[in-house]
């Protein structure tokens, strides 16, 4: 969490090995982020593994599509043709887009495409998913369904790193918080932070 | 709930394939966040834009009439001595751009040289003008060269087609950049099937560059554009004063220098 323009999304953009750090490493799973991104064979795994949800989603969506841009992924990953159609099928269900299969994705509305965007994300099962603003432009409801969506796949396992700028919906479910701002990072525990409620106010702030 | 298969790490082994669509990926980003990298406008101005500008036309246009060999001697001279308040980091890229430049036309110009027709006086032009237009292009923004063609008084019209211009290619550096990257961020394997993306990926640039287009023209109309382009003023300084003086001496000299 933090205000516009601290850095947030160029962390997610190193993280996700875009971008290289101006100073400083990056270390996945003991490795050199650099090195593993030297290696075409590591760097695709590295890019199984570590999923990112862009914030405008109208950048993520290239295919002609909803599944094929649900398969893209999956097709690449040895998966037999029914492997691909269960993923996209389950992708499908988790968002309840069964009716857009088939649709373009540049034509649906932003929550449906933050939704496509972040589906095919996860029909390659990655590891850690980075999501940058994930809840913005979204309902209530919507809000409502994706933190539990969320809080199921960290449930499965998975480290969900998310930008967002609702404290109050994503308290209940977030376990430790990085907390941009006045050119410096500090990073609190969920229960560090309820126990700070300058740092609260400044956070609802944002 | 979730699918089974979300509970269950993947285990497969990337196939490598040379020659997909992004085969080239180093290159295509670096040209891309050029095109991305908004022009900057520069608060401290080393020139007036106006000046400046005169300069390189001037410059350009006795390299482009004389074969005179001392006046391409002094014209060298001047180019090289507008290098020295640039730089290092800057001298290096404009030397950098300006090689490559000059030896790509060298090639081109080479068989003129292998048939004994070539001209080496011709060379020695065709690099000062690389290296004046580079110099030029390197240490003025976008915002500047557009102040100087207005205080030319270039149609507002012409000007505002070259700001949008600018403008549009900055958006479309940007989108691709970032197709880019969404598409590296999910090539997991083989990149079959990813040279059909490049349609879809051009027809959503279009989509992307008409709908821009579409919402600056209705914040231009809902903002009361008369089609007047506005500009900085800036005073002129003792640089300025200084350039125009070696301005005025180049051009006598190479009056004087023609005629004799």
């Amino acid at each position: 969490m933090g205000p516009n323009g601290s850095g947030k999304s160029t962390l997610f953009q190193i993280l996700e090995g875009f971008l290289k750090p101006t100073s400083g490493s990056l270390e996945f799973e003991g490795k050199d982020l650099q090195e593993l991104l030297a290696n075409e064979v590591s760097k695709k795994k590295f890019h199984q593994k570590v999923g990112i949800l862009f914030q405008n989603v109208d950048t993520q969506l290239f295919n002609s599509t909803v599944y094929d841009e649900i398969a893209f992924g999956p097709k690449q990953m040895n998966l037999s043709q029914n492997e691909v159609d269960q993923r996209v099928e389950d992708c499908l269900n988790l968002f309840n887009l069964n009716s857009m299969r088939d649709s373009v994705p540049y034509n649906l509305s932003g929550g449906e495409k933050r939704e496509v965007a972040l589906a095919s994300v996860l029909a390659l099962n990655p590891d850690v998913i980075l999501l940058d603003e994930p809840l913005v432009g979204l309902t209530r409801a919507k809000r409502n369904e994706l933190i539990e969506l969320f809080d199921k796949l960290h449930q499965a396992g998975k480290t969900i790193i998310l930008i967002t700028h609702y404290f109050q919906q994503i308290k209940d479910v977030a376990t430790d918080y990085l907390i941009f701002g006045n050119g410096e990072i500090v990073k609190k525990t969920g229960d560090e932070l309820k126990a700070d409620p300058e740092l609260i106010h400044q956070v609802e702030e944002y | 709930m979730l699918p089974h298969w979300m509970y269950e790490k993947e285990d497969y082994e990337p196939e490598i394939k040379k020659g997909g669509l992004f085969s080239n990926e180093k290159l295509l980003k670096g040209l891309l966040s050029k095109l991305h990298t908004e022009s900057k406008v520069c608060k401290k101005h080393p020139f007036h834009p106006l000046v400046y500008l005169v300069n390189i036309i001037i410059i350009s246009l006795i390299l482009c009439f004389t074969y005179n060999k001392y006046v391409i001697w002094i014209i060298g001279i001047y180019a090289a001595a507008l290098l020295l308040r640039v730089s290092n980091k800057t001298l290096l890229k404009i030397i950098k751009r300006t090689l490559g430049l000059f030896v790509l036309n060298l090639v081109l110009y080479s068989p003129s040289i292998i048939l004994g027709t070539g001209n080496y006086v011709f060379l020695i032009k065709m690099f000062l003008l690389f290296l004046s237009l580079i110099t030029y292009a390197s240490t003025t923004s976008v915002y500047d060269f557009l102040t100087a063609l207005k205080q030319l008084h270039v149609p507002d019209f012409i000007i505002f087609q070259v700001d949008i211009f600018v403008k549009h290619l900055h958006i479309l550096g940007s989108f691709l950049l970032k197709v880019v990257y969404a598409i590296e961020a999910r090539s997991v394997g083989s990149e079959k099937g990813q040279n059909k993306l490049m349609g879809t990926i051009f027809g959503n640039l279009y989509l992307e560059m008409v709908k821009f287009g579409k919402e600056l023209y209705n914040a231009l109309e809902a903002r009361a554009f008369t089609g007047k382009y506005d500009y900085m003023i800036h005073k002129l300084n003792w640089k300025d004063y200084t350039l125009i003086f070696i301005q005025a001496v180049l051009l006598v000299l190479v009056i004087l220098i023609g005629r004799g």
